[in-house]
């Protein structure tokens, strides 16, 4: 069983957001407690890469605050987070070895220290053979087993992962569900888009769902079917992006 | 700190560390020892090959209306002076290709200064071989009145001037002043052309590659900006250490040799002053005038969705810093003119201008202090401009970020 606290890692209140005059986020609150999964949904454009982004402190938000550990992110403290974007990809002219150790220092951990989580996380996905070897050379599936190594390196407190498994294989997905609930297990709190449902189900502890930048539903999965008379998750948010269409 | 060491080592590694940046390298001295020897040996096999065809010419036939070729010469050289009666049956000669060739020299060559020459080939060797007789054939016999063979010599040869040069009232080193802040001057040049590069790549491979947000997590956009620029830096005195050397190298080879090349306009490399002001000022400009350009790359390549469109536009600017190049002469000569000023301190060609006027030393310790500080302000502005294009641009993965919105960024 997760192992979850009653202190939040991530307390998000009153978010909003403004890009060049232009409203992204209104009024967004959400909690995350350590051990607990968040499945952050909504259709493309709703506002999920950018309440990450601000949290992350790359986007200064408008108003409200987004804190983790009771504290705005920076990169002093981004250690505390591992993050994997979207929009994800690493140097790929570098050897793997170097990359995952320069993203370690950028973390904050020392190079050796680096190495060593780059080495040990290399022989656990069976690519300990490949430490040398320049990203441009593995395959898409290996790629993306590095850029995950990279975002779970110094066991970080919050896990941020957008659209994680967009693109993954079969073999890389169970990695990285197995991935998640490990670090769950050690209290990690962690952030998840997906437009996978079926996922959201396995993984998630609470779903907040945004349409048009705004909080259209938020609770614990089963909170959810209940407040929205579904039998999943997929029927809810179907419920509030077509039901409120329909209204 | 830890951060921005670890960002410039990794911009540093990830440069040197490619097999391209070394053949690179290894290629322009290659190349340009390569076109050196072409020249001097494809120069040294002409010139054998004329005296050859010179030597196997000798049916070339001459006719003199000026009167002034000296016959003796001439016998001298293997070759016959015909009477003008016989050009048409000579001209026939040719045509047919029984006869190699034949020079003329019409009466009025005294006013044209023109004579002709017929030949029954166009092979390029034979024509310079002719044309090379009939000159020497003519210049001997003008000066054949001198008398004295070395006078004659003297008069064909181009003289040496040995220089010295005084300014107010005290000798200096004339070109040899030149030498040192000249090679300062090649050294930007160099920098621009090929530094410039690395700072676009260092920004835009993160955007294309998608891995800018994952570093933007973890540092400040500021930190990683100056992190590049060092990381940069530190590859461009790689460069300028592994040329000097190479450099040094081939001097010391080429001055072991038998035949040290002797250098033109009285350069003479053992007099070759140090001048620690002139250094300081060229060096300081360069460093300033490679900051200047490094945050135009920035916000060229942090606009600029792709490196392929980055590189487009990049190419504006570092027109600017050519453009001086192309007044040179204007500066060289006339320091006071106003497009001279103009230039001195206009941002894109204020490092160059000013690095021309400071090697043939028409920029004055007044101007050299108003320059450096101009290029500081300019500097500054630049970074400025670049973390804001930085912070506007490092996420836009699909379009161009526009001017207006560099001050509206929301990092």
């Amino acid at each position: 069983m997760p192992k979850t606290h009653a202190t939040p890692v991530v307390e998000v209140r009153d978010f909003a957001l403004t890009i060049r005059d232009k409203k992204i986020i209104t009024n967004v609150s959400f909690t995350v407690k350590a051990g607990e999964v968040l499945a952050l949904l909504g259709a493309n454009g709703s506002g999920k890469t950018s309440t990450i982004r601000s949290l992350l402190g790359i986007y200064t938000a408008s108003s409200g605050t987004l804190h983790v550990n009771g504290e705005k992110i920076t990169p002093e403290r981004s250690g505390l987070v591992g993050y994997l974007p979207e929009e994800r990809g690493l140097y790929v002219r570098t050897k793997v070895l170097e990359v995952m150790t320069y993203f370690g220092e950028l973390k904050g951990m020392s190079r050796p220290d680096a190495r060593a989580f780059a080495l040990s996380y290399l022989e656990r996905v069976g690519l300990s053979d490949k430490a040398g070897t320049q990203l441009k050379k593995l395959s898409g599936g290996q790629q993306q087993k590095i850029q995950l190594g990279v975002a779970i390196m110094g066991d970080p407190e919050l896990l941020i992962l957008d659209e994680p498994t967009k693109g993954l294989d079969p073999m890389n997905r169970h990695l990285l569900i197995d991935i998640v609930q490990e670090r769950q297990a050690k209290g990690c709190a962690v952030i998840y888009t997906t437009h996978l449902m079926e996922e959201v189900e396995k993984l998630a502890d609470s779903v907040l769902i945004l349409k048009d930048g705004t909080t259209h539903a938020y609770g614990s999965v089963d909170e959810l079917k209940k407040q929205f008379k579904a039998t999943s998750i997929d029927e809810v948010f179907i419920h509030v992006y077509e039901g409120a269409d329909n209204e | 700190m830890n951060k921005l060491r670890s960002i410039i080592r990794h911009e540093y590694i990830s440069i040197v560390s490619q097999k391209s940046f070394w053949i690179m390298m290894l290629i322009i001295p290659a190349l340009v020892g390569f076109i050196f020897a072409i020249n001097h040996f494809s120069s040294q096999s002409s010139s054998d090959r004329i005296n050859q065809i010179g030597q196997d010419l000798q049916d070339v036939a001459i006719i003199d209306e000026t009167g002034l070729i000296d016959s003796s010469i001439v016998e001298q050289s293997g070759l016959k002076l015909h009477d003008p009666s016989e050009q048409d049956s000579l001209m026939a000669s040719v045509k047919a290709g029984e006869r190699s060739g034949l020079i003329v020299y019409p009466s009025d060559l005294p006013q044209t200064t023109t004579y002709d020459v017929y030949l029954s080939t166009a092979d390029i060797g034979v024509m310079s071989a002719v044309q090379s007789t009939a000159g020497s054939l003519l210049r001997a016999s003008v000066l054949a009145p001198l008398g004295s063979p070395e006078i004659i010599a003297l008069a064909q040869t181009n003289t040496t001037a040995n220089l010295t040069f005084y300014e107010e009232g005290e000798q200096t080193g004339g070109f040899n002043d030149y030498i040192v802040p000249g090679l300062i001057t090649a050294l930007f040049f160099m920098v621009i052309s090929f530094s410039m590069s690395f700072m676009l790549v260092s920004i835009s491979e993160e955007k294309e590659n998608r891995s800018m947000e994952m570093v933007l997590t973890y540092v400040n956009p500021r930190d990683l900006v100056i992190g590049k620029i060092i990381g940069v830096t530190l590859v461009t005195i790689t460069q300028i250490l592994f040329f000097t050397a190479l450099s040094a190298i081939a001097f010391l080879v080429l001055q072991s040799g038998d035949t040290a090349p002797a250098l033109p306009l009285g350069i003479d490399l053992a007099q070759i002053p140090f001048d620690p002001a002139v250094i300081a000022v060229s060096l300081v400009i360069l460093l300033l005038g490679f900051f200047v350009y490094a945050g135009l790359m920035i916000v060229v390549a942090s606009m600029a969705p792709t490196a392929k469109e980055a590189n487009g536009f990049s190419s504006v600017f570092i027109i600017g810093s050519i453009i001086p190049i192309y007044f040179s002469e204007l500066i060289i000569t006339d320091a006071s003119n106003p497009i001279v000023g103009f230039l001195t301190y206009f941002p894109l060609t204020a490092p160059m201008t000013s690095l021309l006027r400071n090697t043939v030393g028409s920029l004055d310790i007044v101007s050299a202090i108003i320059v450096i500080i101009a290029l500081a302000v300019y500097a500054i502005g630049s970074f400025y401009l670049a973390i804001k294009a930085f912070r506007a641009g490092s996420l836009e993965f699909a379009q161009s970020v526009k001017l207006s919105q560099l001050f509206r960024s929301q990092r």
